[in-house]
């Protein structure tokens, strides 16, 4: 069987830990997620400390979700990987999921 | 011609007339330094050369010349002063261009990698500069050192915009942007997510981002194009190397793109976002008209003005071979000789309506004359150019030679057969270099002499009866008359004993190989010059003069004929043969009377005209015929003026004056002396036209 090459909690807080490495592989439960957990919050809050990596597909599926929040919800990345953060500064696609 | 070499033809062409203008650009920048039309005209001719170039794959004109138009942005913008030094280095670009656009023409495949390298490092430097004042040492130690940056560093603009499915090979545009980085430094990376859908009609397995990064690296064009290698075939993926854009990690081609084209390249926007927003701007004069500064019909008649001028302005001139003018200018004559010849035909024709024939023909003829004269005037070109030109080389020489001078045109609107600016253009830009190098004196000789420091060099061209003269003028030394008999002796050149005049002068100097120069300089003394220019301007029917005084210049006169396509000229006959003189040469005609006649010693005579004795020249005698007797009552005389002398020319009859095309004798029979062409007359009979100069010569020299 095929295991998730990440995990997602979410912690007393309320904020969406994720953990491990966000992949094409992993695309539609990542989108389930979203759809499921995400829907009608207006506290987005996600916390990337643990992310060690994020491909393409992975994160053009954050940032169109981002859009399509819109400014009335709140979305906050509230730590980040310096692997990530490399790899996003890297495709400056920083601004557009911060 | 095919068309490839059609257009490679106007390529060249187009080029000649940009590096001039942009030349007198320059020049006219230098008297009045300040962003203006002036430089306007030379950022537009070198952006014209740029893409010019780039269109006939001359890419290395091409981005020479965004260089130079980069730089010039920087003077437009005021962020470089425009001063001397800096006209003086355009100047040099010019030509350095000019040598390039000449090696094409060759067909040379190009400039030496490393001299282009080093010239464009040059440039660069100057693109880096807040001022320009440094000395050369300094100049070349920035070029080495330039030099040697850009053998190790490049710079590329890569553009990746992956087809959607990529994914689907399992590649992750990042990794590729990871490789890249390895390769050296982003100076910039921009993404471009505006093609991603909404949310809910995302499909999570294609990509929508495209990316644009500006990589600064050692590794080749080819090292980076290998990291490409899988997705290049069916991806848009584009790599240009750009290493003469950047300079500091600034954009130098940004400064020259409007704001719009700015953020679509930043990929801050989308084409579609910028056709929006400028669709929503309002025009200027939509907004003076909504505050009511002016009415519509104001604004509606300024608009009208402006497209009719821009229309105007795009249809001014076309380019067309000279030798179609030619072919026109022979057809309309042949037209003319056809009327004419059927005017005879008819005129013992009787008919009801002759008198209408005639009067058409009538008109035919005179249409057909004025399309003849309008034909032959498309040849003309005004003098500007060649003197904008000349005004260079004296400027060069001037700073070569450490000497100060001012350059005064005048008669730029003169104009001049083009065959005849382009057959003396070379030859009098040796006089220019004379007139600064030996006539000019130091600034400090000037001061010595109570002279002002800065000497004069003129240029003027005027028209004189059916002649256009060009002068060239110095307020220098003068020719030293000394030292040219002492050379002219030592080259066993004849020389009289008493004083030289101006004529004798001309006639020494003009030597094949006459010069007085001790030294070869690369602006003069290199001993060839006034023989060449005297034979150009004769070979074109022009005379040549030089009037020289110690220490208050010289000046050199050129005369030519106004054209070559047609020559206004008087219709006379003697004996049985009929001839043409030119009617530049033409001072006047007057019935033969014997008391004006006195004899000068053996055979020479002298007529009296208008106060003056004028020899006496008898065709019979130039062409070994029996003599005219010129006790008859019934000849003519006709009175010509070579510039050099005049003289009286004894005929049977003048019949009339009338324009013609001369053909060469040379080319459809043999030279013959005395005669310049022939012309086909309207009765289909052959008339010669007379070489003044040559008759001038074979008369006076023989004697």
């Amino acid at each position: 069987m095929e295991t998730r090459q990440f995990t997602v909690n979410q912690d007393a807080e309320g904020t969406f830990r994720f953990k491990g490495k966000l992949t094409i592989h992993d695309l539609e439960y990542l989108k389930k997620f979203i759809d499921t957990s995400f829907d009608r919050v207006k506290n987005i809050f996600l916390s990337m400390g643990k992310v060690v990596y994020a491909d393409t597909a992975s994160i053009q599926l954050l940032i169109a979700f981002k859009k399509a929040m819109g400014s009335e919800v709140n979305w906050k990345i509230t730590d980040m990987s310096p692997e990530l953060e490399k790899i996003l500064e890297l495709s400056d696609l920083k601004k557009e999921l911060i | 011609m095919n068309e490839p070499d059609e257009t490679l033809k106007i390529f060249f062409a187009e080029t000649e007339d940009l590096i001039k203008t942009s030349e007198e650009s320059l020049l006219r920048l230098e008297s009045a330094p300040e962003a203006g039309p002036e430089l306007e005209e030379l950022f537009r001719a070198i952006h014209t050369l740029k893409s010019g170039s780039a269109m006939v794959g001359f890419d290395h004109i091409s981005e020479y010349a965004h260089l130079i138009e980069n730089l010039l942005d920087r003077l437009r913008d005021g962020k470089l002063p425009i001063t001397r030094p800096l006209i003086s280095f355009l100047l040099e670009e010019i030509d350095f261009i000019r040598d390039m656009v000449d090696k094409c023409a060759d067909g040379e495949t190009g400039i030496e990698p490393v001299v282009l390298e080093a010239r464009k490092a040059r440039v660069n430097r100057f693109l880096g500069m807040d001022s320009i004042n440094r000395d050369d040492a300094d100049l070349s130690e920035t070029i080495t050192h330039n030099s040697i940056k850009a053998k190790k560093w490049h710079c590329y603009n890569i553009d990746l915009i992956f087809r959607k499915n990529l994914f689907e090979s399992g590649i992750d545009p990042l990794l590729l942007l990871l490789n890249l980085k390895e390769m050296g430094e982003f100076i910039e990376v921009v993404s471009d997510s505006s093609e991603l859908p909404r949310y809910e009609e995302i499909d999570i397995y294609k990509l929508y981002i495209s990316w644009r990064v500006i990589l600064k690296s050692a590794a080749s064009l080819q090292e980076i194009e290998n990291i490409f290698m899988f997705v290049k075939d069916d991806n848009d993926i584009e790599i240009e190397e750009i290493t003469n854009r950047y300079k500091d990690g600034v954009d130098l081609k940004a400064g020259g793109m409007p704001i719009g084209e700015a953020l679509i390249e930043k990929k801050s926007i989308t084409k579609n976002d910028l056709e929006e927003a400028l669709k929503k701007q309002k025009k200027i004069g939509e907004i003076l008209v909504e505050e009511k500064k002016i009415d519509k019909e104001a604004l509606q008649t300024v608009v009208t003005m402006q497209e009719e001028s821009r229309a105007a302005y795009r249809k001014t001139s076309i380019r067309v071979d000279v030798s179609k003018i030619n072919y026109l200018v022979n057809l309309a004559e042949e037209t003319g000789v056809g009327l004419s010849r059927m005017q005879n035909m008819l005129s013992d024709q009787e008919a009801p309506n002759m008198y209408e024939i005639n009067l058409q023909l009538e008109s035919l003829i005179k249409v057909n004359r004025e399309f003849q004269e309008r034909v032959a005037q498309v040849r003309m070109f005004s003098l500007e150019g060649t003197f904008r030109r000349f005004q260079r080389i004296a400027r060069d020489t001037a700073l070569d030679q450490n000497k100060q001078i001012k350059t005064i045109i005048s008669g730029t609107e003169t104009e001049l057969d083009k065959e005849v600016i382009e057959c003396i253009t070379d030859p009098l830009k040796h006089l220019v270099r004379n007139c600064v190098g030996h006539g000019i004196e130091s600034p400090e000789e000037r001061m010595a002499k109570g002279k002002p420091e800065e000497g004069i060099i003129e240029f003027r061209a005027y028209q004189k009866g059916g002649q256009i003269f060009v002068l060239i003028r110095d307020d220098g030394n003068g020719i030293n008359i000394e030292k040219i008999r002492e050379r002219a002796l030592e080259m066993g050149i004849e020389v009289p004993d008493e004083e030289i005049d101006n004529e004798t002068l001309m006639q020494i100097v003009c030597n094949p190989g006459f010069s007085t120069s001790s030294s070869v300089t690369k602006l003069s003394g290199r001993g060839v010059g006034m023989d060449v220019v005297k034979t150009e301007v004769k070979k074109l029917g022009g005379s040549l003069k030089i009037e020289t005084a110690k220490d208050k210049g010289t000046t050199f006169t050129l005369a030519f004929p106004l054209t070559f396509a047609l020559t206004e000229a008087l219709h006379f006959r003697e004996k049985d043969r009929s001839y043409l003189v030119p009617l530049w040469g033409l001072v006047g005609t007057e019935k033969f009377e014997q008391s004006n006649i006195r004899s000068f010693g053996g055979d020479e005579k002298l007529y009296r005209f208008r106060g003056n004795y004028l020899p006496i020249m008898n065709l019979s005698r130039v062409y070994w015929d029996e003599m005219s007797d010129i006790n008859s009552q019934e000849k003519v005389m006709i009175f010509l003026d070579t510039g050099r002398r005049g003289f009286g020319l004894i005929v049977d009859e003048v019949l009339d004056c009338r324009q013609i095309v001369v053909k060469s004798l040379e080319s459809n029979y043999r030279n013959v002396k005395g005669i310049s062409g022939a012309t086909i007359m309207g009765d289909g009979s052959v008339a010669l036209v007379l070489d003044l100069f040559d008759l001038d010569k074979i008369f006076f020299n023989k004697n």
